[in-house]
């Protein structure tokens, strides 16, 4: 897992395109799987395939006060370019 | 011809056998406090058995050991006349049955019920028990009778059946000029590694830790020990691990003389699993981590391990020695709730907090700054108060960035964001 979910967007961008391709090509012929976690769409030219998760909204445990919990998060998959397809997900803190 | 060593008081464990490695190269242990020597062809060395004797007499007093020495024929009648006869007894070829004639039968060691047998026959010197006939014996005796006779004769039954010597895993090189520079020292490693691995495998045996010394040209010596994860009988891997250590550790001045020592343990049988993922060799293993320690300042390389303590985010790193793979069934991920993980800042953000009425309302740090749009909060925490204290307030808030965790640290009074909730 790479993950550069904390580094910023426009540093991502301005990392060769090449870097990917040879990410790729390092685990295409191994039974290893990459996950790039990072805040935008930066592998543009690589294969593989590409989620976009959105925390659609956050979930507390009852009203404003001390004994008030993060219940988890509502998050949002979307995969697909053309014609995406979205599933809806609980993340739990609890 | 044989020499025995006794000690009537109880010798430190192995004193009398290094005693005796002195002196002869062949020598058995046989009791915690009786030793045997062969001393055939130590003629040229001590021409005088006697002189041989006061020797040994003497070494053992330098160690504060009161022996009994018997010089004789045959290892027998050396041994028992050791056990028996104070000082020094040095006994003429064909005189040990001579020799052994007064000596009380309880010198043999035999079983209560035997001993007390021959007791009832009136025989009570190994003179008595020598002069009876071998094939009356063996009537009464059975074939332990003759043996008995032989034994009370000083005749032997078998060779000495020499102790190995210790194993000693050490080879030392001395330089004709002084060797600065870790490019040649990477050569002289290799002079010694590969003499040094070739004996360990040959004994079945792999290198636990390896010890180098320098003496250096000022009179000082710099000593290193490497003890890597998995032990090892490859050289390239050893003077990698020592280069890579030494790179680290620079010795300051150069070198005149190196010696490497190796603790050896038994060679790892591994046998690997058909179905689980391949594993890295120990050797690269060893390597890969010696690189990673080298680069790290001061070492710090490890894997982390948790510590007891409610103190967020407290490690130690210990040494990485990942365990085999085990064998579990695979879960599938889709039954698995997922859940909410920290991507923590290390060091946590220093942040400035706007509060209404003690509840945070406003969030500012370095790439992050928004309205509280939701939180939940406060956790209070603290530990370690007789050591390094802490202690902190933790909130949960939702920013229009995301989700984050604070906290305010109750000691320093200054607010932090210690990560994302994502």
């Amino acid at each position: 897992m790479l993950d550069l979910a904390g580094a910023p967007a426009g540093d991502l961008r301005r990392l060769p395109a090449t870097s990917w391709v040879r990410l790729e090509r390092l685990v295409t012929s191994t039974r290893t799987a990459l996950v790039l976690l990072a805040p935008a769409h930066v592998a543009t030219s690589a294969g593989g395939a590409t989620l976009a998760l959105v925390a659609a909204r956050h979930q507390w445990s009852g009203v404003a006060g001390p004994a008030r919990l993060l219940r988890g998060l509502r998050v949002s998959a979307a995969a697909g370019r053309l014609q995406p397809r979205t599933v809806l997900f609980d993340l739990h803190a609890l | 011809m044989f020499a025995a060593l006794a000690c009537p008081s109880s010798p430190p464990a192995g004193a009398l056998l290094e005693l005796a490695r002195e002196f002869a190269p062949r020598v058995e242990e046989a009791g915690p406090a009786l030793v045997l020597l062969d001393l055939a062809g130590l003629g040229r060395l001590w021409p005088d058995p006697r002189a041989l004797g006061q020797a040994l007499l003497e070494a053992g007093a330098v160690r504060g050991l009161a022996l009994q020495v018997a010089l004789a024929h045959t290892r027998t009648a050396a041994a028992l006349l050791a056990r028996a006869v104070p000082g020094l007894t040095l006994i003429v070829p064909g005189g040990e049955a001579t020799a052994l004639a007064p000596l009380p039968l309880a010198l043999l060691g035999l079983p209560p019920e035997q001993q007390e047998l021959l007791r009832l026959w009136g025989l009570r010197t190994l003179g008595q028990l020598a002069a009876l006939p071998a094939r009356g014996l063996a009537e009464r005796l059975g074939p332990g009778g003759p043996r008995l006779r032989r034994l009370a004769r000083g005749e032997d039954e078998r060779p000495l059946a020499p102790a190995p010597p210790p194993e000693s895993f050490e080879l030392q090189l001395d330089l004709e000029w002084p060797v600065d520079g870790l490019e040649p020292l990477a050569f002289l490693l290799q002079r010694l590694l590969e003499p040094l691995c070739a004996q360990l495998v040959r004994r079945g045996r792999r290198a636990a830790a390896l010890e180098l010394e320098l003496r250096l040209v000022d009179g000082r010596r710099h000593a290193r020990r490497l003890a890597p994860p998995a032990p090892s009988a490859d050289p390239r891997t050893w003077r990698t691990l020592l280069i890579l250590d030494l790179e680290a550790h620079p010795p300051g001045e150069a070198a005149q003389a190196l010696r490497v020592r190796a603790e050896p343990t038994a060679a790892r049988r591994v046998q690997f699993s058909l179905l689980d993922p391949a594993q890295p060799a120990p050797e690269a293993l060893a390597e890969t981590l010696g690189r990673l320690s080298a680069w790290t300042t001061a070492g710090r390389g490890g894997a982390p391990r948790l510590l007891d303590s409610h103190r967020p985010g407290a490690y130690a790193l210990a040494a990485f020695n990942p365990p085999e793979a085990a064998r579990r069934e695979p879960s599938s991920p889709l039954l698995t709730p997922g859940r909410v993980a920290l991507r923590a800042f290390r060091p946590p953000l220093p942040a400035e907090v706007a509060l209404q009425a003690g509840v945070p309302r406003f969030v500012a740090a370095a790439g992050l700054r928004g309205p509280v749009l939701d939180c939940a909060g406060p956790w209070r925490a603290s530990g370690d108060w007789w050591d390094e204290a802490w202690a902190r307030d933790e909130w949960d808030v939702a920013l229009p960035a995301g989700l984050f965790r604070i906290f305010r640290d109750r000691l320093q009074d200054g607010w932090y964001v210690e990560g994302e909730l994502d």
